[in-house]
């Protein structure tokens, strides 16, 4: 009987520890191109290693998760978080542009997380790139984990340069150049206008067709600052009108064509990975995507020997002799809904999915470029040519900033450029058009004559 | 025979539920909220008149206003107009069912595509380097230079895709209305020695006067509120070309997510609605056309 008993009792503890484990589920919503769905699909994995941790330390719960992968555009992607969070079905961890981070934070919709990042800084976060914080920061708070990066290339057709004559080693050193501030933007449109006139190509420059960073980014190039020493959003005028003119320029040289605004994605990229233009302005990404979808006429995806054969790429040139080349980042982010129940657990699994083995996963599928230093290290990054090229143009990156009025500027800047490179506005009236606009939007905003 | 009330209720009941749930709160909704400063918080913060305060004092507000006035009159002759063509030639000018009415089925067709596919289509259309389809029409006939049509014809642009699209509607009343006009007065009319013209403008058109009301005042609330195929098309550009005020309104509420501004605009556009509706009602006679319908 009291053998019984005590086997009863072994049993009843078996029950107790096996019972005592509680599942909890954690909602992860992303979005992005359809090659970047390992945002999210590296939680798959991650949650293993963490439900590991979570034994080895004897926790009572385990995770369980459920993914979203959002399909539409960015206005729909904020509409439906804000409903969401107001009905108490948001996720746990959704994927975010870093500029959306200024509303969500003041709202209260999202988590700070310096505790978090503290926390986990050891084995997670101590080598994350600086400007990356910087990214993810409003009102001097943490609101989000970097989940990649990028940069935005200036790409140019190799096999255009060799039939205007330029040698391989001229080819190679292009970059470099560029990197040294020797080669300016006007020199670009030179280069490109000789190709233009020679018949070698339709197009001198292509760039994006919609708004987006790259605008931001040339207004920087031009010196363009976007805060005064006091932190107060400012538009500097002179920068501005310095962009406007480049861009009219290109279109006035020919390089350019004045409807660039309206042309397709689609015929965008046809246009260059058919060699119909010499250089584009895109993003690392697209060397990936190139890969992937078949907008060659002839070749359809494009092989990647056949992309370092044809196509190379470069930081974006300064304007003047000298000066310091630039280019974008517009890094992916991890946020936290401030309605999680479990923001120990969330982030005991965004600290695993932030390891090198997931950062560089992603990279690698996407055509992005990895949130750390110990990932931009790791066996099969390195041994990427293509990443391991493009990982030290950050040095010379830029982010938007995240301030909750900027896309009341961005807007305006990508109507001006669209009407001067339209023929609808000068330069100078494009400018007060553009001023009209913002002061309408920002009326505090400063403008620097 | 005596109908009961509770009849009617009964009838009407479900309906009226589902008109005050969907038609009537909302508009109540839309007038406080036009009130409020409500943002990305989506708190109620109520700030009296200075959502209208600022956008009557806003100069794009009156280019805004004027380009809808020309969206929604020149998108209203297109689309009535062609609906009618339709309904004429489907009706009166062909005698054999069948091909009629696989012409209007084609005609329907788009209202069974997705906005967005049926947008993507007139992109390729207007698309402005050679690979466009009026382009490549274009360099058939010798003409070497692409035409850029969005920013050439941006009106142009929005028209057309809003007009094809809303023609079939049109259609299919006009038709119906044509068809159920007696042969008789056709007949005679044709025996008395009148000619087509004359039959469609001293016959068809008074007899069908209460359906081209119809379709006018629907189609004129619809492109007032209508920006989808606009926000997809050309968002409203360049510099606020095609902006027209429900995308206006649109974009202040869901790319700027201030939503007690959107809220404002949209109150703005059920005014104009509302007094365009009791204008049209006079300009067509509406009291008339309700006696005479109910002494025939």
């Amino acid at each position: 009987m009291r053998k019984f008993g005590v086997l009863l009792g072994i049993l009843l503890i078996m029950a107790v520890g096996i019972f005592a484990v509680t599942t909890v589920t954690i909602k992860i919503e992303g979005v992005g191109s359809p090659a970047d769905t390992t945002r999210i699909t590296n939680f798959g994995d991650a949650v293993k290693i963490a439900n590991n941790i979570l034994a080895a330390c004897d926790s009572p719960y385990r995770i369980k998760i459920e993914t979203t992968w959002f399909q539409g555009g960015w206005d729909e992607y904020r509409k439906e978080y804000i409903l969401a969070f107001k009905a108490g079905k948001e996720p746990d961890i959704r994927a975010e542009g870093h500029e959306d981070i200024p509303w969500m934070a003041d709202a209260g919709y999202i988590l700070p997380l310096d505790k978090y990042v503290k926390k986990y800084n050891d084995i997670a976060y101590y080598d994350v790139y600086p400007s990356l914080w910087d990214a993810v920061k409003f009102n001097g708070k943490i609101y989000a984990i970097p989940q990649d990066t990028e940069a935005r290339p200036l790409y140019f057709r190799k096999d255009v340069l060799r039939k205007l004559g330029w040698s391989e080693e001229k080819i190679a050193n292009f970059p470099k150049e560029i990197e040294a501030g020797n080669v300016t933007l006007d020199d670009l449109i030179a280069i490109a206008k000789e190709a233009v006139n020679k018949g070698l190509v339709e197009y001198g420059f292509l760039h994006r067709p919609s708004n987006g960073g790259f605008f931001t980014m040339m207004y920087y190039d031009f010196g363009g600052k976007l805060f005064d020493e006091a932190g107060n959003l400012i538009v500097e005028e002179k920068p501005l009108l310095n962009t406007l003119q480049f861009f009219k320029k290109m279109v006035d040289e020919g390089v350019l064509p004045s409807s660039m605004t309206n042309i397709s994605w689609r015929s965008i990229h046809k246009a260059f990975v058919e060699g119909r233009s010499l250089f584009w302005f895109g993003g690392t990404w697209h060397w990936a995507e190139w890969q992937r979808v078949a907008y060659h006429s002839k070749l359809g995806a494009l092989p990647e020997s056949y992309e370092w054969e044809n196509i190379g790429f470069a930081l974006n040139p300064p304007p003047e002799k000298g000066g310091k080349p630039i280019t974008m980042s517009h890094p992916f982010t991890y946020v936290v809904s401030s309605h999680t129940k479990y923001p120990e657990l969330v982030n005991l699994l965004l600290a695993v999915v932030s390891s090198p083995k997931f950062l560089v996963n992603h990279a690698l599928a996407s055509g992005h470029l990895v949130t750390r230093a110990s990932a931009a290290i790791y066996p099969s990054y390195v041994k990427n040519k293509f990443v391991a090229s493009v990982t030290p143009m950050l040095k010379y990156t830029t982010v938007l900033p995240n301030n909750l009025a900027f896309k009341k500027i961005m807007d305006p800047l990508y109507g001006a450029v669209q009407a001067v490179e339209l023929g609808k506005l000068s330069p100078e009236k494009a400018v007060k058009w553009f001023e009209e606009e913002v002061k309408s939007a920002i009326p505090n905003i400063k403008i620097v004559k | 025979m005596e109908v009961k009330t509770s009849s009617v209720m009964g009838f009407l009941g479900p309906f009226l539920i589902l008109v005050l749930a969907f038609y009537f709160i909302p508009v109540i909704l839309t007038v406080i909220l036009s009130f409020t400063s409500m943002d990305y918080k989506l708190s109620w913060d109520f700030t009296g008149f200075t959502n209208f305060e600022h956008f009557l004092t806003q100069s794009l507000t009156y280019k805004v206003l004027l380009t809808t006035f020309v969206y929604v009159a020149l998108t209203l002759i297109f689309n009535v107009g062609i609906a009618f063509l339709l309904a004429l030639m489907t009706t009166y000018f062909t005698t054999h069912e069948n091909t009629a009415m696989f012409f209007r089925a084609i005609w329907l067709l788009p209202r069974l595509t997705p906005v967005v596919v049926y947008c993507l289509l007139w992109m390729w259309i207007f698309e402005p380097t050679q690979y466009g389809l009026f382009n490549t029409i274009l360099s058939l006939f010798g003409k070497s230079s692409s035409i850029d049509w969005f920013s050439s014809y941006p009106m142009g642009v929005i028209v057309f895709a809003n007009g094809f699209i809303g023609a079939s509607f049109g259609m299919v009343t006009f038709s119906s209305a044509i068809k159920s006009i007696s042969r008789d007065y056709i007949w005679s009319a044709q025996v008395d020695g009148a000619g087509d013209w004359q039959i469609i403008k001293r016959i068809i058109i008074p007899m069908i006067k209460w359906e081209i009301m119809y379709i006018f005042i629907w189609q004129t609330l619809s492109l007032l509120n209508s920006y989808v195929y606009i926000l997809i098309l050309t968002d409203g550009g360049p510099l606020h070309e095609t902006e027209v005020w429900s995308l206006y309104a649109y974009h202040k509420a869901f790319k700027y997510m201030e939503f007690g501004n959107g809220a404002a605009l949209s109150l703005f556009l059920v005014i104009i609605g509302i007094i365009f509706t009791f204008i049209s009602w006079k300009i067509f006679g509406f009291r008339k056309m309700m006696g005479q319908e109910v002494s025939r």
